[in-house]
């Protein structure tokens, strides 16, 4: 039986739900399929033998054209022909049917364009948007406590002689704790994030040199030795970047 | 892109592929529309369905257990958007309107209120 030129109206989607299994067997009740069978009857190996390749199941979207009443007489008969020794066929010709007389039914309106445009921009204002980087808000460190400043600091913990301590104002009443202490002919700069901080990235630089470093679990950094300048610290945070901008290391 | 499956268009708009969630929106788009329409909701009431049912979509893609049955979750979800008391749409004026005629109770006051258009929407 020859294929209908004509593609069917049905998206491929639809039609695969109908399309039956490669790997499965006829039911038994067909007596035209070719289908491989572990015991065959003398007779049906017979008939197998003598029948063609176009005596197969009808294909999916000539039983669509046949549920819309578009094929031609001829191969409407040899339709009607098939279906009436396939059970597999006609059970996919009747929920065929079925769906067409669904979708002839169906007396639901399309959305208005305009609501669906919106609902297409959607995905550009949530979804990408929220992928996409944030940018991190910079805000200056505000120094409220210098031990260099202080006349007296009975408040102050002991700390090593030359040590100098600075405590800052950061974000979300956040404070972050500066140590700089000599070290190896340099000064190291070490500190401590005090508040809520789940991790970050320190950065001091300046013109004799730069070094960065993680805070750890107890959002501590300690950074490498640097030479007496003038230098700049800065605190990168998920969403916030904090700026120390003038650290002196310096006796 | 049109004839992919559901849960071929769920991954692709999981991946940022534009082109997979218009396609999902023109697929269930009539679908999701008739939800509140068949409840009686006038088109304002039906749009804001219609783009909180996409919104909440939009925003769980990574959520939906099933890709295949994201159809199922659409409807679950503009019945809920549907059914939903939703905002008054009334103005003050019209509120305190209202509230002047059950006060009062006078028959007058009462086919007042039944003639306003904002009537059958609270």
């Amino acid at each position: 039986m020859g294929r209908s030129p004509r593609r069917s109206a049905l998206p491929r989607v639809v039609l695969d739900r109908f399309e039956p299994a490669v790997s499965s067997v006829c039911s038994g009740d067909c007596t035209e399929c070719i289908v491989d069978r572990p015991r065959s009857t003398g007779v049906r190996r017979e008939k197998e033998a003598t029948m063609s390749p176009a005596s197969r199941h009808t294909p999916t979207e000539q039983l669509v054209d046949f549920a819309e009443s578009r094929l031609p007489t001829p191969d409407r008969a040899q339709v009607q022909a098939h279906l009436a020794t396939c059970a597999r066929c006609a059970q996919q010709a009747s929920a065929l049917t079925h769906l067409m007389d669904v979708m002839r039914a169906d007396d639901s309106e399309d959305a208005p364009v305009h609501v669906i445009n919106r609902a297409v921009r959607l995905f550009r204002t949530q979804r990408l948007a929220s992928t996409a980087p944030r940018p991190r808000r910079h805000i200056l460190a505000v120094l409220r406590l210098d031990s260099a400043r202080q006349m007296f600091a009975p408040a102050l913990r002991a700390v090593g002689s030359g040590t100098r301590e600075m405590l800052f104002d950061i974000h979300d009443d956040n404070e972050l704790e500066v140590r700089i202490e000599p070290s190896q002919g340099g000064w190291r700069v070490a500190g401590q994030v005090l508040g809520s901080c789940s991790g970050g990235h320190v950065v001091v630089e300046g013109s004799a040199g730069q070094a960065a470093t993680e805070l750890n679990a107890l959002c501590e950094f300690s950074l490498p030795p640097q030479p007496g300048a003038i230098y700049k610290l800065v605190l990168q945070f998920e969403d916030v970047e904090v700026e120390v901008p003038i650290l002196e290391l310096r006796g | 892109m049109i004839e992919a499956s559901d849960a071929a268009l769920v991954r692709a708009c999981r991946r940022g592929n534009e082109e997979a969630w218009e396609a999902l929106v023109h697929r269930y788009q009539r679908f999701v529309h008739s939800i509140p329409r068949r409840a009686g909701l006038d088109d304002d009431a039906a749009a804001d369905v219609f783009q909180e049912v996409f919104a909440a979509l939009v925003q769980g893609l990574d959520k939906i257990d099933d890709p295949d049955r994201v159809g199922a979750w659409i409807l679950t979800t503009a019945k809920r958007a549907t059914w939903r008391p939703r905002k008054c749409p009334m103005s003050i004026h019209c509120r305190t309107a209202f509230w002047w005629a059950w006060k009062s109770s006078t028959r007058s006051a009462r086919r007042w209120m039944g003639s306003t258009s904002d009537a059958g929407n609270c």
